[in-house]
């Protein structure tokens, strides 16, 4: 999934899903396939929600941390 | 100039079929939303007559799909307010429990959004420490962020995002279900992203 860029100035959902819903949508899709309505859900939010656009680069951000960790730690299964 | 900009401009019958293409998709999102068939196609109606009086207004910065959604949505919105006015609002009963159920938070994951549901935390850009030293820093603050989530929650991110196990294997070795997996990861990645930005790194 590839989220976009929102030229939204701030946080500013009015009808989607709320933040709180759109992150857990964000997270979720790290570890299952959303449906085509949780997917549109998702993409309405993105496009209104310049810090979920964040969030979700951040999300990105800490799964390369972790994967960076266990490499620099010698973690492996 | 995009193309459904084009259509409207040049064949407004092309431009119709275009966006009825989509009727399929809205009419199972309103029905999956609305619970109700009729009331969905009913909504679904009035959307995309709103979309073909008011394309003028879809700039092509979102797809077509999406920008009618939107529109979908406020028409949904509206619809419930006449149906449901009346009706009691859900009122999500407390919920102390150290980890939480699927469904209700614990008290110190609601720290993160406010009641309308939106964040509470800042948002920085994000960044990628420069340097060996800032790395090692970066280590030790992951390691401080992970101790910090309650137990099982910490052990169900360890095993998914630094151990790259599957949700399966976890949901098996911990004897969680599925969603109850999801819920955790999910917690655990918001409080490491807000415990990670408080420590001074993922700020613009």
């Amino acid at each position: 999934m590839t989220t976009p860029v929102s030229n939204e100035p701030d946080c500013t959902p009015s009808l989607a899903a709320s933040c709180k819903e759109a992150a857990r949508l964000m997270s979720e899709s790290r570890d299952r396939e959303l449906d085509e309505i949780e997917q549109a859900d998702l993409e309405v939010h993105w496009s209104e929600c310049r810090n979920c656009v964040r969030f979700d680069k951040q999300l990105s951000w800490l799964s390369d941390l972790a994967k960076n960790y266990a490499l620099g730690q010698g973690v492996s299964k | 100039m995009g193309m459904v900009m084009t259509l409207a401009v040049h064949d407004k019958n092309a431009l119709f079929l275009e966006i009825e293409s989509h009727r399929g998709f809205l009419i199972r999102y309103a029905t999956a939303k609305l619970r109700e068939k009729n009331e969905a196609e009913e909504v679904v109606q009035e959307a995309l007559l709103a979309a073909l009086s008011g394309i003028e207004s879809f700039s092509g910065t979102a797809t077509l799909r999406t920008w009618l959604t939107s529109i979908l949505k406020y028409k949904i919105i509206d619809f419930q307010r006449g149906a449901y006015s009346d009706r009691e609002k859900f009122v999500q009963p407390p919920n102390n429990a150290d980890e939480g159920s699927d469904s209700n938070d614990p008290q110190w994951f609601d720290q993160f959004f406010d009641e309308t549901g939106h964040w509470t935390t800042s948002f920085g850009q994000g960044c990628q420490p420069g340097n060996a030293l800032e790395q090692k820093r970066l280590f030790a603050a992951f390691e401080h962020c992970m101790e910090k989530l309650p137990k099982t929650t910490s052990r169900v991110f360890f095993q998914r995002e630094v151990m790259g196990e599957e949700v399966a294997e976890i949901c098996k070795d911990e004897g969680i279900s599925s969603s109850n997996c999801w819920t955790m990861l999910h917690r655990a990645r918001v409080a490491l992203r807000e415990c990670l930005e408080r420590s001074g790194f993922c700020n613009a």
